[in-house]
């Protein structure tokens, strides 16, 4: 789709069509429940979709329920469940969970059915990785070991999510009274006694993941002082400049918490004494370098958030509300596993896959608030400025 | 004596914090301008040889080739020729600095958000280049809207006055400081077409606040008030603010809050530009000072 056409479609029309009016006859209760799910789906709001559903769904037959995702399907938008369940686990991944109600009975289950998929696919990606199958060679430069920590980075941070959704399964299961419990099929009853079983699974990996991603830090750091001493590699030597004293930052951190743990062979008082005069020498041989390399490489880090990164709402533009919050919220982004490989542009090329884009082109359109009108004392409420994105934008270029 | 207001109710002054890319290019600016201003030349060619290796940097300096075709494949094919990506810290700095600039414009009141955080010498022409490509982005974009292309002949729907007013203001933001970062630079043709540019969003502007100021009511009489408050909407309050500094002084306007025009806004805007009473917005009529509301259902949509 090209930017203009995009552009045309950002505005959400003066008299948006009802999603009902594509789809199957609909009770008109449900009618303008699809369209408000459809607008708030459409307008990057998981949320406002879970407030209108949530409330609706305890009292929805199988057969409403069916009628209501042929509805959402017709304009494109998941099932009635994959928003529950979407709305649920952004908050999970934010460890917001407690952001949100708790469920009733339908979209508890529906939830757990979710997640365990989710933890499943998760743990499979983390056993199967190269890195941790020992498949992977060793790195030979800083660029390697760049990608390599890279790689342990993304699933570190999937496997936080595993562990953040394994605790909300476990709690959600945990929270079935007994007397549900009595209404619920075998394999219901299955899904609740097994809810909170992955979590040790992802523990287990995760540690063996840190202790993995900790001996590669000590390996680039090894690495990192030998090139600070050569100065035939200024790139290189650059980035060891920042690499070694970040990464004995890191591993200190590690050592400390494996230490309060009081478990792990890297924990040792050698080694953390070997660490901090591995980090006096690289302070000493980087010496002015190493401010100017901070700032250059941690600016290519929020550069690069700012440019790929993804919120939770308003078609990934912004961040929830939970920005204004909490650290944590601030922060918290949707970045891509892989490092985006934007394509050059020559001459001769019409079209660049895929597409280069700014964030300037859209943003403008965040908006919900209704011009007031006033008259002595009288309010006059105008028609509604809509939040006025309706697209869901993949890339930022 | 009676008085009508219209005003744009407030929201969390915060809400630019929500914005991806706010934080995230504000520390990216900091950081990177830390690093030019203490780094050495060697130093500087290590980071851009950096930069260079990894495409995930690579930035097209020219969007507006995309909007800038007018359906045929041979016009665009024919804008697309000469363009080509760039790739390196001057460019990487420089879109981080637009995007964060047009995230002040469009949701803060900085008076100067284009110039919050100036470009250092070594991105000033990567940021003039995006500064104006992104102008000559949304002209195009603009342009090629069929809902705004009408507005002179249908007026304004009132869900697009505020989304377009954010807009607008956004972009003659931007073109004030492409035209102050390339006064020098630029060709008397190139500075004469940034002037034109800035005339028609000018008058699109206009059209977008005398659609607003219609809002206050018709009422035919002089002896009605009329105030405005438009601080929560900054690119509409510094549009306005702009036009009525140059009919009826700076001292009317406190704040964001226009209070108690003996004469109609809508009177002073044609005033400006004539051809706006032939813009059909909607009106708020009443029939007397203390009318009551009109429901919005019985309004029709121009």
């Amino acid at each position: 789709m090209s930017l203009g056409t995009l552009l045309l479609s950002l505005v959400v029309a003066a008299a948006p069509r009802s999603a009902a009016d594509k789809a199957a006859p609909l009770p008109r209760g449900l009618s303008k429940t699809a369209q408000v799910v459809v607008a708030a789906y459409r307008g990057g709001d998981v949320f406002r979709a879970w407030h209108e559903l949530a409330p609706l769904v305890p009292k929805l037959s199988d057969e409403q329920i069916e009628a209501l995702d042929g509805a959402l399907a017709a304009e494109q938008v998941p099932s009635v469940g994959q928003l529950l369940v979407d709305a649920r686990l952004a908050l999970v991944q934010q460890d917001l969970s407690s952001a949100l109600p708790e469920p009733q009975i339908k979209e508890r289950l529906l939830t757990l059915r979710a997640l365990a998929e989710r933890i499943d696919g998760w743990l499979q990606e983390s056993d199967r990785h190269p890195l941790l199958s020992g498949k992977e060679p060793s790195a030979r430069s800083m660029i390697d070991f760049e990608r390599q920590l890279w790689e342990l980075h993304v699933l570190r941070n999937k496997l936080l999510s595993a562990a953040r959704a394994a605790q909300y399964a476990g709690d959600l299961a945990g929270g079935v009274t007994e007397r549900q419990k009595e209404q619920l099929t075998p394999a219901e009853l299955e899904l609740l006694s097994t809810a909170g079983k992955p979590a040790s699974d992802v523990r287990r990996a995760a540690e063996r993941l840190a202790e993995l991603e900790a001996k590669t830090r000590f390996a680039r750091l090894d690495y990192g002082l030998k090139v600070l001493e050569d100065p035939t590699l200024p790139a290189e030597r650059f980035m060891a400049a920042y690499s070694t004293l970040h990464d004995a930052e890191v591993l200190q951190s590690f050592l400390k918490e494996r230490s309060g743990a009081g478990s792990a062979p890297l924990s040792d008082e050698a080694l953390a004494n070997a660490l901090s005069a591995k980090s006096a020498e690289a302070r000493s041989l980087a010496g002015q370098l190493a401010p100017k390399a901070k700032s250059f490489f941690e600016g290519l880090h929020w550069w690069l958030r700012g440019r790929y990164g993804r919120g939770t709402d308003l078609g990934g533009l912004a961040k929830s509300e939970a920005a204004l919050h909490t650290p944590g919220g601030l922060v918290w982004l949707y970045m891509p596993a892989q490092p985006p490989v934007p394509e050059a542009v020559d001459e001769e090329q019409t079209e660049v896959l895929p597409p280069f884009d700014r964030r300037h082109h859209y943003i403008w359109a965040w908006e919900d608030r209704r011009i007031i009108a006033t008259s002595q004392g009288n309010q006059l409420t105008t028609q509604v400025g809509q939040q006025a994105v309706d697209h869901k934008l993949s890339s930022f270029w | 004596m009676a008085s009508h207001g219209v005003e744009i109710p407030p929201q969390d002054p915060r809400l630019i914090e929500r914005l991806v890319g706010f934080l995230e290019y504000g520390m990216a600016l900091k950081n990177l301008t830390e690093f030019v201003n203490s780094a050495g030349e060697t130093e500087l060619v290590i980071a851009e040889e950096i930069v260079r290796s990894r495409p995930q940097f690579r930035v097209d300096p020219d969007l507006a080739r995309y909007m800038r075709f007018t359906g045929g494949p041979n016009d665009r094919r024919r804008t697309a020729a000469g363009t080509t990506s760039q790739h390196g810290l001057a460019w990487v700095m420089a879109l981080a600095r637009v995007e964060f600039g047009a995230m002040l414009a469009g949701y803060s009141s900085h008076p100067s958000p284009f110039q919050a955080t100036p470009p250092t010498p070594l991105e000033t022409e990567a940021f003039r280049a995006l500064l104006n490509d992104a102008v000559a982005a949304h002209y195009w974009a603009l342009k090629f809207d069929p809902a705004v292309r009408n507005y002179p002949q249908t007026g304004v729907p009132d869900a697009h006055i505020i989304t377009y007013g954010r807009r607008v203001g956004m972009i003659r933001r931007m073109l004030e400081a492409a035209r102050a970062f390339s006064l020098t630079r630029l060709a008397p043709l190139q500075l004469a077409q940034l002037s034109a540019w800035d005339n028609e969003f000018r008058r699109f502007q206009l059209v977008l606040l005398y659609c607003l100021s219609q809002k206050i009511g018709t009422e035919g009489t002089t002896s009605v008030e009329y105030s405005m408050n438009l601080a929560n909407c900054p690119p509409i309050e510094h549009a306005l603010r702009c036009e009525l500094g140059r009919e009826i002084g700076d001292g009317r306007i406190r704040g964001g809050q226009i209070s108690q025009f003996r004469v109609r806004l809508s009177d002073i805007l044609t005033s400006i530009d004539p051809t706006l009473l032939a813009v059909p917005c909607q009106h708020q009529t009443f029939t007397g000072p203390q009318a009551g509301s009109v429901p919005v259902s019985a309004r029709r949509r121009p």
